[in-house]
C-alpha cells in the first residue's frame, strides 16, 4: 500500500521532528564524553536546531548531503593518519554523517538515516562515556524511537475507506509512556538478569585519565598537594550496606591515611622513589592477604589516575579479587602494572584499629642520606631540637612545625625551596613533611616522605567516603624501634582548610554517580547473583506478607471489575433509548414492533412528516455511528422539537 | 510498510535474504504466530549484533542499550498482541450477489485501542476468500474492505486470521479467532408488485385515491409511488406514498414461493424469481400480518427470528420438487409458457 501525496506530508510534519530528536539524542549521549571534541558534536546540534528554526529552506539534496558524509570520512582518514584512536575518530566520522542526515531533504530514507545514525551514536557513547548523564539520552531514546517508529509505520497506512483518504492518527501520548515505561522496567529487568561475560575487548568502556601530580617515582617540591581541586577520585563505603556496616565505618574509617607512594631519595629540590630489588607480582583475580586479623569490608572505587598506585588505608587487612595484575614492593607500595584506562573497584578487609601496619623491610641507605640536606635546616633542627634523645628532639621538631601556618598559597623557590620556607613559616603540607623527614635523618633516624590522601569526606546522602584530590597530603614515616611509624607536622589548619563546605546538592550528586558506578558501570556477575540471593531471601522471608498481598489484590481486582460491570450496566440501562422512544411512539398511536426500524412506521399522531422524516435521518445517522451517539437528554429533546405542523 | 531496508540502497541479494527471513514463521501461543517484516529483520539483525558487543566486552552501558532495545520489542510485541487480543469483530452486511460491497463502518467505544494500527482479517467463508482492514485508534475501530461474490447463498464461516503490524510495523502478529459466521449473499432485489396492488391497477381502479402517509423508500420500490415534490436528490430523503385502499387488502400480505424449476428453464430464471421474492421480502420488513412460505415451509414476518430465518432460507434456497402451501396469497412460480 503505497502512502499518497497527503499521507507524506503527514509523515513530514509529525517525523521532522520525532527522528531529530531520535539523532539528537545521540548525539547528546556522545557530548557526554571527553574523548570527542565539542566542535564535533556541536556541529549536528548547530544544524539541527537551524533546521527547526528555518524549516525546509535549510535542507540539501541527497546528492550535495552525500558530499559533506565524504567529506567527513576523508577528513577523519586525515585525523587517524595523526594518530586519532580508531574508536574516536569513528564516532567523528559518525558526528559528521549527523550533520549530513539533518541537513539532508527529508524523505523517508532520511528518517530512517537519521534513526540510525542516532542508535550509532549512542552505541558509541556507551564505550566513550560512562557519565551518570548517560541515562538521560538514553530513556529520551527509547520515548522518540518508539514514537517515531509509530509514527512512520502509521505514515504508510493512509487508507482510502470508503472513498475517504483516512490517516492513523498517532498513538496517544498517555499510552505511549506507558509504554516506554514498562520499556524501562523491562529493560532494568533484562540488565539485572542477564549474564555477563568480560573479555575485556575494544568495545569496553573507556574513561579519561583524571590528571594528578604528585604520584610519581619523582615529585618536585610544590607539585604536590597544592591545588584546591574537588574532583573526586575514590569513593569508599562499606560491602555491607546495612546501618551497624555504615555506622562502624563512620566511626573508626573516616580519619584514616590512605597511603600511596613512598619516597626515600631527596634530591635537593624534590624527592625520588627509590628503586626496589624486590616485587611481589599479585596476579588478577587473586588476592593479597596482609594480615588475618578480622577487620571490615569495604569497596574502594577508584577513578582511571593517570598513575598506577593503589591508595591503601592504615590497617589493610586484605585486598580481594585483584582487577588487575599489582606489584607490591617492601615498602608497602602497591602498584598496577599499568594506569589502568577505565574505573576500578577493589574490595578491601581493614581492620577496626588504624594500629594494624603492613611489615616492611628495614631502612636502606636512601632513607638516612643526608647528602642534599641544606645547612640552614641542619642549623635550623639544631636550635630548635634541644637536648634530649632523638625522639625526644624530634618531638620538639614537630611541636615547632605545627606551629606554624599552613598556606597553599605561598610561592615555592625553585631552588631553595626549604630555606625559603624556613624563613617564611608558611608552605603547604609537603614542605611540612620534607623538612620533618630532612630534620629526622639530620638527627640520625631515618625517614622518607609518604604522598596520599588524608581522611576525606563524609558524603551523609549516600553513606560514603569522598576522597577528592585536595584531600591529597604529604607525611612522613620514620624507623623508630624497629618500626615505620608515621608523623605528621603538617599544623592542624591543612584539616580545617581541606574540608570546604559542599552544598547538599552536590553530595546527593556524588551519591547518583557512586550508584550509577555501583549498579550499572561496575555491576558484575558476581552483583548479580549476590542481588538475586539476597532478593531470594527477602523474598522468603517476606513470603507470608506477598502472599497476603497477592490474594488480597487478587480479590480487589474482581471487586473492581464487578463494580466496573454493573455500573457499565446501569449505565447503558439508564442510557437506553429504546424504551424512552417506544413509550413516547405509544403515546403517539404508534407500537413498534420489536427491531422495527422507524423508517418502516407509520406517520406518529400530531408530528409534521417532513419533522419526522427529518428526525428518523438523525436517529439513524447517530445509530449507525455517522454522528455522535444520543444520550438519553438528546432524545428528549428531539422529540420535543416534533411539534404538530401543517403539510 | 512504511518503511523499508529497501529505502536505505540495500543490494538485492541482501534484499533477497530479507524476503526469504520474513516468510519464517514463529509459534508465539497456541493460533498466535510471529513473523518479521523486512525492517523487523534488519532490527533484530542490529539487535543480536548489540548483544554480542555486549556479551563479549561486558561493557554495561551496551548491556543496558541492548536491553533498551530488546524491551522496545517486545513492548511492542506485547501491544501488537493486545490489539489483536481486543479487536471486536465487524457485523458482516448482507450481500446481494454479483454487486460490489464497500464496506466502512466505524465503531466507536467498543473497545480501547492500546495503540494505533490496522489490522487484517481473512477469513474463507464456503469458498470465498475475503478481506478487510481495520485502523485502530483510540475507541475507535474503522473497518472498510471492498467485497464481490458472485453467487447467491449462505457462505459459513469458522475460522478468522488476524493480523497486524502495529505499533511498530517491526514484525506481523497473526492470531486465529475460531468463530461462527454465516455471510449471507442474497438476489439482486427485482420489482414487481401483485396484480391487484400493481400501482396501474391501483391507479385504474382507485383513480384519485389519495395516498395517506409516507415511508422511506427501499431500493427498488416503483418510481411512481416516490413522492417526488418532496425528494432531493439523495435517495436516502425520498419518501413512498402509501395509499388507504391498500391497506384494506390483506391476502397479498401472504406470499407463496414455488421452488420447482421446469423443466428447460434455465437457473437464471430461478435466480429472478429469488430477486422478486426478495423484493418482496424486503417490502414487508415491520409488517404485523405478513406471511412467506417457501415450499411448505412457513415464516411469520411479524417476529424478527422468523424474518431472519426467511432471509436465510431465500439465500439458501434451490430448485426443488416439493409444493406449495394450499393456504390464500399470492403465489410466486415459475411457468415454462413454451411447454
Amino acid at each position: 500500500m503505497m502512502p499518497p501525496e497527503s499521507s507524506l506530508a503527514v509523515l513530514d510534519a509529525r517525523t521532522e521532528h520525532l527522528t531529530l530528536a531520535v539523532l539528537l539524542c545521540g548525539v547528546a549521549s556522545l557530548a557526554l564524553s571527553d574523548f570527542v571534541a565539542p566542535i564535533y558534536w556541536s556541529l549536528p546540534v548547530v544544524a539541527a536546531l537551524l533546521r527547526l528554526w528555518r524549516g525546509s529552506s535549510m535542507q540539501l539534496t541527497e546528492m550535495q548531503a552525500s558530499f559533506i558524509g565524504w567529506a567527513g570520512f576523508l577528513w577523519v582518514a586525515i585525523e587517524i593518519l595523526f594518530g586519532r584512536a580508531l574508536v574516536v575518530a569513528f564516532t567523528d566520522f559518525l558526528l559528521i554523517l549527523a550533520l549530513a542526515v539533518v541537513v539532508e531533504l527529508p524523505t523517508v530514507r532520511n528518517h530512517l538515516h537519521r534513526m540510525l545514525v542516532g542508535l550509532f551514536l549512542l552505541l558509541a557513547a556507551a564505550v566513550l562515556t560512562d557519565s551518570v548523564l548517560y541515562v538521560f539520552p538514553l530513556l529520551a531514546m527509547a520515548w522518540f524511537l518508539y514514537r517515531a517508529s509509530g509514527c512512520l509505520y502509521a505514515a504508510g497506512l493512509a487508507v482510502d475507506a470508503g472513498g475517504a483518504t483516512v490517516n492513523l492518527p498517532a498513538t496517544s501520548l498517555r499510552k505511549d509512556l506507558y509504554a516506554v515505561l514498562l520499556v524501562a522496567v523491562i529493560a532494568a529487568l533484562l540488565f539485572t538478569l542477564l549474564p555477563r561475560f568480560e573479555f575485556h575487548s575494544l568495545l569496553s568502556a573507556r574513561q579519561p585519565h583524571l590528571a594528578s601530580s604528585g604520584f610519581s617515582d619523582s615529585v618536585r617540591l610544590g607539585d604536590f598537594g597544592r591545588q584546591v581541586d574537588t574532583t573526586v577520585v575514590m569513593r569508599v563505603e562499606p560491602l555491607e550496606r546495612n546501618k551497624a556496616s555504615v555506622n562502624q565505618f563512620k566511626q573508626y574509617l573516616l580519619k584514616r591515611y590512605w597511603r600511596g607512594v613512598a619516597l626515600s631519595h631527596f634530591t635537593g629540590v624534590g624527592w625520588r622513589r627509590t628503586k626496589e630489588k624486590h616485587h611481589q607480582l599479585f596476579l588478577k583475580g587473586r588476592d593479597i592477604a596482609i594480615s588475618a586479623a578480622s577487620g571490615m569490608s569495604v569497596v574502594l572505587y577508584r577513578e582511571a589516575i593517570s598513575h598506577a598506585y593503589i591508595l591503601w588505608p592504615d590497617g589493610l587487612l586484605a585486598l580481594h579479587t585483584l582487577p588487575g595484575n599489582v606489584e607490591m614492593d617492601g615498602l608497602g607500595v602497591l602498584q598496577f602494572e599499568r594506569a589502568p584506562d577505565r574505573r576500578e573497584r577493589l574490595y578491601m578487609d581493614v581492620a577496626m584499629q588504624s594500629h594494624q601496619q603492613l611489615e616492611m623491610r628495614p631502612p636502606l641507605s636512601d632513607e638516612s642520606d643526608k647528602s642534599h640536606i641544606p645547612n640552614k635546616l641542619s642549623a635550623w633542627v639544631t636550635a630548635t631540637a634541644g637536648r634530649g634523645t632523638a625522639v625526644e628532639k624530634l618531638a620538639r621538631v614537630i611541636d615547632t612545625l605545627k606551629g606554624w601556618r599552613y598556606d597553599l598559597n605561598t610561592s615555592v623557590d625553585s631552588v631553595h625551596p626549604l630555606a625559603y620556607f624556613l624563613t617564611n613559616k608558611r608552605g603547604h603540607c609537603e614542605l611540612y613533611a620534607t623538612t620533618l623527614a630532612l630534620a629526622a635523618r639530620t638527627l640520625g633516624l631515618p625517614s622518607r616522605v609518604v604522598n596520599g590522601y588524608a581522611r576525606g569526606e563524609w558524603n551523609e546522602a549516600g553513606g560514603f567516603l569522598m576522597i577528592r584530590q585536595l584531600h591529597a597530603h604529604s607525611w612522613v614515616e620514620v624507623w623508630l624501634d624497629d618500626h615505620w611509624q608515621r608523623m605528621d607536622a603538617t599544623p592542624a589548619d591543612h584539616y580545617q582548610s581541606s574540608y570546604l563546605n559542599f552544598p547538599r546538592l552536590d553530595q546527593l550528586w556524588e551519591s547518583a554517580k557512586l550508584s550509577w558506578y555501583r549498579y550499572v558501570l561496575e555491576f558484575s556477575g558476581a552483583d548479580r547473583m549476590g542481588l538475586l540471593q539476597q532478593l531470594w531471601h527477602s523474598l522468603k522471608q517476606l513470603a507470608p506478607w506477598l502472599g497476603l498481598c497477592l490474594v488480597l489484590s487478587i480479590i480487589l481486582i474482581v471487586v473492581v471489575k464487578q463494580i466496573k460491570r454493573i455500573w457499565r450496566c446501569w449505565k447503558q440501562q439508564k442510557n437506553q433509548l429504546w424504551p424512552l422512544l417506544d413509550r413516547w411512539l405509544l403515546a403517539h398511536g404508534i407500537k413498534r414492533a420489536q427491531s422495527q426500524p422507524l423508517r418502516t412506521l407509520p406517520l406518529p399522531q400530531d408530528v409534521g412528516k417532513s419533522q419526522w422524516l427529518a428526525f428518523v435521518r438523525a436517529w439513524e445517522q447517530q445509530a449507525y455511528g455517522v454522528d455522535l451517539p444520543w444520550l438519553k437528554r438528546d432524545l428528549k429533546l428531539h422529540l420535543k422539537q416534533l411539534r404538530p405542523r401543517k403539510e | 510498510m512504511a518503511y523499508d531496508p529497501a529505502e536505505l540502497k540495500l543490494p538485492a541479494w541482501l534484499l533477497l535474504l530479507l524476503d526469504r527471513l520474513i516468510c519464517v514463521s514463529l509459534p508465539l501461543f497456541p493460533c498466535w504466530k510471529l513473523s518479521f517484516s523486512r525492517p523487523g529483520v534488519v532490527f533484530v539483525a542490529g539487535l543480536i549484533g548489540v548483544w554480542a558487543a555486549a556479551l563479549y566486552s561486558g561493557n554495561n552501558l551496551l548491556y543496558l542499550c541492548g536491553a533498551m532495545l530488546l524491551a522496545l520489542l517486545w513492548v511492542g510485541l506485547w501491544q501488537g498482541v493486545q490489539l489483536l487480543g481486543r479487536v471486536v469483530l465487524p457485523v458482516f452486511p448482507q450481500l446481494q450477489a454479483a454487486s460490489v460491497y464497500v464496506m466502512r463502518r466505524q465503531q466507536e467505544g467498543l473497545f480501547s485501542s492500546p495503540c494505533s494500527g490496522m489490522v487484517q482479517l481473512e477469513g474463507l467463508f464456503g469458498r470465498e476468500k475475503l478481506k478487510l482492514n481495520a485502523l485502530c485508534y483510540g475507541d475507535t475501530l474503522l473497518w472498510y474492505g471492498r467485497f464481490r461474490i458472485q453467487d447467491r447463498g449462505l457462505y459459513p464461516c469458522r475460522q478468522l486470521q488476524l493480523t497486524t503490524a502495529a505499533p511498530l510495523g517491526l514484525f506481523f502478529v497473526r492470531c486465529l479467532r475460531q468463530v461462527t459466521l454465516e455471510l449471507v449473499v442474497l438476489p439482486l432485489p427485482i420489482a414487481w408488485f401483485p396484480q391487484f396492488h400493481s400501482p396501474d391497477n391501483h391507479d385504474s381502479k382507485t383513480p384519485g385515491d389519495a395516498w395517506h402517509d409516507l415511508r422511506a423508500y427501499i431500493a427498488g420500490d416503483s418510481p411512481k409511488l416516490i413522492h417526488w415534490r418532496k425528494a432531493q436528490a439523495e435517495p436516502d430523503s425520498w419518501s413512498v406514498k402509501r395509499f388507504t385502499s391498500s391497506d384494506g387488502i390483506q391476502h397479498h400480505h401472504c406470499l407463496k414461493l414455488d421452488l420447482r424449476l421446469p423443466a428447460g428453464m434455465p437457473l437464471v430464471a430461478f435466480e429472478k424469481l429469488m430477486g422478486q421474492a426478495w423484493f418482496w421480502l424486503k417490502k414487508q420488513s415491520g409488517s404485523k400480518h405478513a406471511q412467506l412460505y417457501i415450499g411448505s415451509q412457513r415464516y411469520d414476518l411479524c417476529h424478527d427470528a422468523d424474518y431472519q430465518q426467511a432471509v436465510h432460507a431465500l439465500a439458501m434456497a434451490e430448485p426443488g420438487l416439493g409444493g406449495i402451501a394450499a393456504v390464500d396469497g399470492v403465489i410466486l412460480s415459475l411457468c415454462n409458457d413454451a411447454a
